[in-house]
């Protein structure tokens, strides 16, 4: 894709942005922020090959890091996201650590346990997370000006500029020779071994680097939404994450962002219509998995490359 | 220029071919006019939506009710939009001259969710009022987000204590008991009837604190003394291991409450477990709601509790309730459905006070707060924190005609949520969460 | 001394459940390398399965012979239509299982309702055995030798049956049984649909005692993995002491430090796959 196109699209969502009626604009704030989440993700699943089944842990100590801070010690952003990423990578070296010990279906099932732990700590913790009640009354940060992001038209402006900044330091990552070593890693680490590669240390850096992704995710959403319970942390939404970034495409750069607009908006749809909705999304996942295991964005391309050429 | 070419698409037998026609653009400019095309429909169609969402004109007043219809709550969602359904079907749909309509959504007990559905509910769809809500965590989240927009939330079932306390604002409504109400008479009540030692068990959340702090406090400070306060996790399994950690000859009587599905299995394997005979069983009526009752058999008979409902209340009030529910809905109503009839009625004798208007907020709101009628559980008022003042009774599950049911054998005249406490007196005590493991100290 | 003798007694009988859910689940990745989230379903439709055959018949055998009958073929449907195009690739079974968990779930609310409900048990499995100071219900007495006789009707199987010896051998190594002339599709279909039978059992048998809700599927499987985690996928021996150990730990556990409670199963899980991944007695 050109760069004129993004650049043109992204400012078309821009301009969206602030016309939508406050209710959509809530909804792409919410794509927006799964979308950075799925980035996160996607960085150890496609590019380096370690599926996780845990990665809501970050994506929730991120929610709640922020959120303690913003309460009760400074409501300046930066402040709060440091606190939030900090907090998430520090998760991730440590849960690193333990979980870069398996391999294969072993490390699914020990990020499954480490999420589970994440999860049980956030809803028994009361006194600082407030249980199953979550934490609620965290205020919108103020960047300097106070009040300035409680319209949810402005905070549709903030998160799409978060989002933005998270593509782009993305995008270096995968572009860069760390990125490119993560794919040689995923496709044969042996020979990345024999040819010299730390492989161990690669895979732990992409891990603890989704992680903080992954918790500045959890950042943007609990300014948006005020509150955060245990329910950020759940497995439910790690699964969620992972079908986003295989709807989008699992080895590509943006397929996820992709992915996760696809999937939220979806999910608002039917959830509206219909009470059956978690049969169609499973139904979803099932055909996602059978029919487009490379996700959207490959297909389209696919499709656009064989419409262009000739 | 579209031009139609043979193609070869690989097929099982090797070295042949699957033909198709193909079709496809002589250049490179259909891709990229396609690409702008979607951008330019994109703008467009965003905009559009955005000017198009104007004010409607209305003469309908919308209500969102919002309550798990997914999950393991989904039945509790169910006896919540029963209620209302049921409330606003014999009215014809209206109140007084007003048009009125219900609308549902599924919050699925988790609060990131109910407030998405919340927004829909009053920016998109407009609903003058909010009501319904079950999980107390969507509760919380939602209070602040009724309160920006100062829309009225009228919660008819989440019991948490401090919706109504610390939280409590104008526009927040409850028509259920709060979650320490109904347990503070009855605390004294156990210990008026000689009962002198108790062992407590709840799930390990703020429901489960609450429902057994009321007692806990009003016990204790009538002269009793909890021996053992245990708190297994919620969506415990087998409750097995906690039943056999305590001595039943160390106390008067187990007091435990829990809900749904946990309060089934519990009553059973209390049975199984030999305590039922040896150790008397009592609790708030969620342990015993009128949907289980059934489920849990025999096992249930002489387990006492404290609710300001049971389907079993004899008034003709709640006479007429129950039939016209059963005969709806083919089974018993609940405390959960009867709190959502409370609610939609609530909304409705406001309208009417009102003439329909819901411009005018703080008059609406006091209207909504004025409201004073004869409920299925008698009577039904607020306090000043839009909390209801009830009737409070104990109940004895018995068998009746074959069917058990929650028989009142005692009253207690308009409980509070603050019980015989000011309000200042009682918000200034530590919250029941954070006391539940001082009881039994 | 009645505490712990009561508390093992409970531990047995929760350790037994979770043997017959979990064995399936091991032979099958063992055998298949095959993660399998949606065995969570089997158990759920199992139990709802056994409550509408008691509905219709009033006989809890009946529903003991019959539901797991029904989700054995259900799970051998689901394996040749759906499971076996994902056979070599984890992260797709991992997500078209949860798939399958979401799909099955939901049916179960729709056809059954979301109101919790118990399955009833013939009247010589009621009440309570008294020994002793000990109190404890004769149904999980009867839970726990049923699991321990399935235990040995497993083993037995395995060890001595020439099928038996064929998953076996297909556990240890799969291109070889292939080279000589066995049909490894059949032979996996088999204990798919073995492994879904057992898990519709454990539903069954712990639909009339933990009863069955919406919910209970996703509360098992997480359960289930903790158990073959600790024991060793594709082992009998170890989905055995992987049961006793999560079955004494979570009951332990539960009543001795109960706010600690929901951490039992995963710390454990994952100590061991830190220290030792493929288990006590897994092959990796």
């Amino acid at each position: 894709m050109r760069k004129i196109h993004i650049a043109a699209g992204l400012a078309a969502l821009a301009v969206a942005g602030w016309l939508l009626p406050p209710y959509y604009a809530g909804l792409v704030v919410d794509g927006l922020i799964f979308a950075i989440f799925a980035l996160g993700v996607n960085l150890l699943l496609g590019h380096t090959g370690l599926p996780s089944l845990g990665h809501a842990a970050y994506f929730g100590m991120g929610a709640y890091a922020a959120g303690l801070t913003a309460i009760h010690v400074s409501q300046s952003f930066w402040i709060g996201a440091a606190a939030g990423i900090g907090g998430a990578l520090l998760l991730g070296a440590v849960y690193g650590l333990l979980a870069l010990r398996t391999a294969g279906v072993y490390f699914l099932m020990i990020t499954l346990a480490l999420g589970q732990i994440a999860w049980a700590v956030a809803f028994s913790w009361r006194r600082v997370t407030g249980g199953d009640d979550g934490l609620r009354g965290v205020p919108r940060p103020d960047l300097g000006i106070p009040g300035l992001l409680d319209d949810r038209n402005a905070y549709f402006l903030f998160a799409l500029a978060c989002c933005i900044a998270a593509g782009l330091l993305m995008a270096a990552i995968i572009r860069s020779p760390f990125g490119r070593s993560l794919r040689g890693i995923h496709e044969n680490p042996q020979r990345m071994e024999a040819l010299g590669y730390r492989v161990w240390l690669h895979k732990y850096l992409a891990f603890v680097l989704s992680a903080g992704f992954s918790g500045f995710a959890g950042v943007v959403f609990v300014y948006y939404k005020g509150f955060v319970s245990p329910e950020a942390a759940s497995i439910v939404i790690s699964a969620e994450a992972m079908l986003m970034v295989i709807v989008g495409g699992a080895a590509t750069t943006f397929g996820p962002v992709v992915g996760a607009f696809i999937i939220i908006t979806l999910s608002h749809v039917v959830s509206g219509y219909t009470d059956r909705w978690p049969l169609i999304l499973g139904l979803l996942y099932i055909a996602v998995v059978l029919l487009a295991p490379q996700g959207v964005v490959a297909l389209a391309r696919r499709h656009l490359l064989r419409r262009a050429v000739r | 220029m579209m031009q139609r070419v043979l193609r070869c698409r690989a097929s099982r037998r090797p070295g042949r071919c699957r033909y198709w026609w193909d079709q496809y653009s002589a250049d490179n400019q259909g891709a990229n006019d396609m690409m702008r095309k979607f951008a330019a429909a994109t703008v467009v169609a965003a905009v559009a939506a955005g000017t198009s969402w104007g004010a409607t004109a209305q003469e309908t007043v919308r209500i969102g009710v919002l309550g798990p219809n997914t999950g393991p709550y989904a039945v509790i969602g169910e006896e919540v939009k029963n209620g209302f359904e049921m409330f606003f079907a014999e009215k014809g749909n209206k109140a007084g001259n007003v048009k009125v309509e219900v609308l549902f959504e599924d919050d699925q007990a988790k609060p990131d969710v109910g407030m998405t559905k919340a927004q829909k509910l009053v920016e998109r769809d407009k609903v003058a009022f909010l009501g319904g809500v079950v999980s107390s965590s969507v509760a919380y989240a939602l209070r602040d987000y009724a309160v920006n927009q100062n829309v009225p939330l009228v919660v008819t079932v989440a019991s948490a204590d401090g919706l109504t306390q610390k939280q409590a604002a104008p526009v927040i409504f409850r028509t259920n008991s709060s979650g320490s109400q109904a347990s503070h008479p009855f605390g004294k009540w156990l210990a008026d009837q000689g009962y002198k030692r108790l062992v407590m068990m709840a799930p390990n959340y703020a429901m489960g604190y609450e429902q057994t702090g009321g007692f806990a406090r009003t016990f204790t400070a009538a002269g009793g003394k909890i021996v053992k306060s245990l708190y297994p996790p919620l969506g415990a399994a087998d409750f097995g291991p906690f039943l056999t950690a305590f001595d039943p000859k160390q106390a008067d009587a187990l007091a435990a409450v829990f809900a749904g599905a946990e309060a089934i299995k519990y009553v059973k394997q209390f049975s199984e477990y030999g305590l039922k005979g040896t150790i008397p069983l009592v609790g708030t009526s969620l342990l015993t709601d009128d949907l289980i009752l059934a489920q849990q058999g025999d096992a249930a008979i002489g387990i006492t509790t404290a609710m300001h409902y049971s389907s079993a209340l004899d008034n003709p009030e709640n006479k007429a309730f129950v039939d016209a529910y059963q005969k709806r809905y083919n089974r018993t109503p609940t405390f959960y459905s009867e709190g959502s009839y409370v609610g939609a009625r609530v909304i409705h004798d406001a309208l009417v006070a009102r003439n329909g208007d819901t411009k005018d907020k703080p008059a609406l709101l006091k209207a909504m707060h004025d409201v004073d009628f004869v409920a299925p559980r008698g009577r039904f008022r607020f306090d000043d924190r839009n909390s209801p003042i009830n009737d409070i009774y104990v109940f004895r599950v018995e068998k009746e005609g074959g069917k058990l049911v929650n028989k009142p054998i005692a009253k207690f005249d308009s409980i509070s949520q603050f019980y015989t406490w000011t309000p200042e007196a009682f918000m200034a005590m530590p919250d029941y969460a954070s006391v539940a493991n001082d009881w039994a100290k | 001394m009645t505490f712990w003798s009561i508390q093992i007694l409970n531990g047995l009988s929760l350790a037994m459940l979770l043997f017959l859910l979990a064995s399936g689940l091991s032979v099958i990745f063992g055998l298949m390398r095959f993660i399998n989230l949606a065995h969570g379903s089997f158990y759920l439709l199992g139990a709802y399965a056994g409550l509408s055959v008691i509905r219709v018949t009033d006989s809890f055998w009946a529903a003991l012979v019959l539901a797991p009958l029904a989700v054995a073929v259900i799970g051998v449907a689901l394996q040749r239509l759906l499971l076996h195009r994902v056979q070599s690739n984890e992260l797709a079974q991992v997500l078209l299982t949860f798939g399958v968990l979401l799909v099955v779930s939901d049916l179960s609310l729709w056809i059954w309702g979301g109101l919790p409900q118990t399955l009833s048990r013939p009247a010589i499995l009621e009440g309570s055995w008294r020994w002793g100071g000990i109190v404890f219900p004769i149904y999980r007495l009867a839970l726990t030798i049923t699991g321990i006789v399935v235990a040995i009707a497993i083993w037995l199987f395995l060890e001595r049956t020439r099928i038996g010896a064929i998953v076996r051998a297909g556990v240890d190594d799969e291109e070889m049984v292939r080279g000589i002339g066995v049909n490894i599709g059949a032979v996996f279909s088999a204990v798919f649909a073995v492994g879904a039978g057992l898990a519709g059992l454990a539903g069954v048998l712990g639909g009339a005692m933990l009863g069955v809700y919406p919910g209970a599927d996703f509360e098992v499987v997480l359960q289930a993995f903790a158990v073959v985690v600790i024991g060793g996928l594709g082992s009998l021996r170890g989905a055995f002491i992987g049961s006793l150990f999560i079955g004494m730990v979570d009951t332990l556990g539960k009543s001795l430090m109960p706010d600690l409670a929901l951490f039992t199963i995963f710390v454990p899980m994952v100590a061991m796959l830190a220290i030792r991944p493929s288990g006590l007695f897994g092959r990796a």
